[in-house]
């Protein structure tokens, strides 16, 4: 719940940040912070299908 | 009898153990024989849609060898032949017909395997469509019959997790028969067959202890065929040898005996759906969904085939390979995680230190996450820790991407056996495994 409305408040200003946006050139805080709150979900796509969950 | 271990290790405790119960399953309405999953064979069909076929009539032939051939695994009617990208045969289906009709072949027991030699022996597995059990070290294709082996290596338990174990898979007295009479075969295709058992999974019958000849001790990888033979080769002559696996050992014994193309086969379900989670004898090229009992959302899941760490995911509608005899339930992960980065990791499934779990050691369930972005290389000797045939990964695939190919041979890039732990482990989350099969692929084909 709590996961989905603060992905849905990264999701309306997200515009603002993307490449012709007025705060394009904070992007890269933006994506940092949208990282720090939300951690991203990518799924495996080659063998093997698990992996470690240590992140650099 | 020899003991080996595995010196670099990596620390894991996976949730999903299937029940310790062999149950047998109806068969099923339709089976598939899945060439593109035999690697290192140019399948050419011999068969098309609607044609009629017995249990052991040819569907493809390999074009560079065509007594290499792959055959039906039932009777009945090809239902469907599925493509996949560049119209590679992915799976040809067939329809069970209920009488089942088969092709017959010369029963062959103990007293004429004695007498036969080892040519007779070669073309009555190719004849039965046995011999594409037999596999390669190093390039883990099909074994070639004009090669002489340093030895035929057969691994009595499979250590990448929720194979069926050894103690499931014989303990029909038939079973043991089997075993000892594809021993019998095997030793007159090379001068050494090592029979390799667990140490945790010794087994109890003695006429079976007297043929084991090498005993694995450690998690996985222990036990693979291809760490065994690295670590008891003597010189740069034994590089080359042939493995099969102890249940397919039993099932060249009853292609021999019977006359009939072997079918049957012990299987396990494991992973995040305990209710499914168990052993089951069923037929080969089974359909995944034919193994599960129930389950409500089959996309929910990654249906992994042939074990957590060597296998593929396949579709939810997919079957069972020639060589698979493991089907793992990993859930996929739809939702991103809140604050991810802050959290102590008390269930975080991990080898390394970096999170809480590494003290508890808990049993955890894995998911279908990568766990992080792909980064480059930061050297920090993770895969090296880990690697059971002692090689650095992160050298060798630097070399791979410097196209130096005799710097990576020097690495040991052909010793390689694809067990999946320096791509499991990497931080950096590069796709090592895929990156040194294809380039070991690559250079059986001499495409560098």
């Amino acid at each position: 719940m709590i996961t989905k409305y603060i992905q849905r408040l990264f999701d309306a200003r997200r515009d603002l940040f993307e490449e012709g946006g007025r705060l394009e050139k904070l992007g890269p805080f933006y994506e940092a912070a949208e990282a720090f709150f939300l951690y991203p979900v990518i799924p495996t796509r080659k063998s093997p299908v698990v992996r470690d969950s240590l992140d650099l | 009898m020899k003991t080996v271990s595995v010196k670099n290790r990596c620390k894991f405790s996976v949730a999903g153990k299937p029940a310790a119960r062999l149950e047998s399953l109806p068969a099923p309405a339709r089976v598939a024989a899945l060439p593109n999953q035999i690697p290192l064979i140019r399948p050419r069909l011999l068969v098309k849609p609607n044609d009629a076929v017995k249990l052991g009539t040819p569907l493809v032939e390999d074009k560079g060898n065509p007594n290499l051939k792959l055959l039906s695994p039932a009777g009945g009617e090809v239902a469907d032949i599925q493509y996949g990208p560049r119209r590679v045969i992915e799976a040809i289906v067939i329809k069970i017909a209920p009488d089942e009709p088969y092709v017959e072949f010369p029963m062959i027991d103990e007293t004429w395997v004695s007498g036969m030699g080892r040519e007779e022996i070669v073309d009555a597995l190719m004849a039965r469509g046995l011999w594409p059990l037999i596999r390669g070290i190093p390039f883990n294709g099909i074994a070639d019959p004009k090669e002489t082996p340093a030895a035929i290596w057969v691994p009595l338990d499979i250590t990448d997790p929720f194979h069926p174990p050894s103690d499931i898979y014989l303990f029909e007295a038939s079973a043991k028969e089997n075993l000892l009479l594809g021993i019998k075969i095997l030793e007159k295709l090379a001068d050494r067959v090592s029979i390799c058992e667990h140490r945790d999974r010794r087994l109890s019958d003695e006429r079976l202890q007297q043929v084991v000849t090498h005993r694995a001790a450690g998690p996985f990888p222990a036990g693979d065929p291809g760490v065994m033979h690295y670590q008891t080769k003597q010189s740069a002559k034994e590089n080359r040898a042939w493995y099969i696996t102890g249940q397919d050992v039993i099932r060249l014994a009853e292609g021999f005996s019977s006359g009939k193309y072997p079918t049957s086969r012990v299987m396990t379900v494991s992973g995040a759906h305990p209710e499914n989670n168990r052993h089951m004898r069923t037929r080969l090229g089974a359909p995944l969904k034919s193994l599960v009992k129930t389950i409500d959302r089959p996309n929910a899941y990654r249906w992994v085939t042939g074990g957590l760490f060597t296998g593929y995911s396949a579709a939810p509608d997919g079957f069972m390979g020639l060589y698979e005899t493991s089907l793992v339930l990993v859930p996929e992960v739809t939702e991103n995680e809140l604050l991810g980065f802050a959290r102590p990791g008390l269930k975080k499934p991990t080898s390394s230190r970096t999170f809480l779990s590494a003290l508890t050691k808990p049993t955890l369930p894995v998911d279908a996450d990568r766990h992080g972005e792909l980064r480059a290389c930061v050297n920090c000797g993770y895969c090296a820790a880990v690697c059971p045939v002692e090689i650095l990964p992160q050298y060798t695939y630097k070399c791979i991407n410097a196209e130096e190919m005799e710097e990576a041979l020097a690495h040991g890039l052909l010793d390689c056996v694809e067990c999946g732990l320096c791509s499991y482990v990497c931080p950096s989350k590069i796709e090592l495994t895929e990156t040194f099969k294809d380039t070991k692929h690559k250079y059986y084909w001499g495409k560098i």
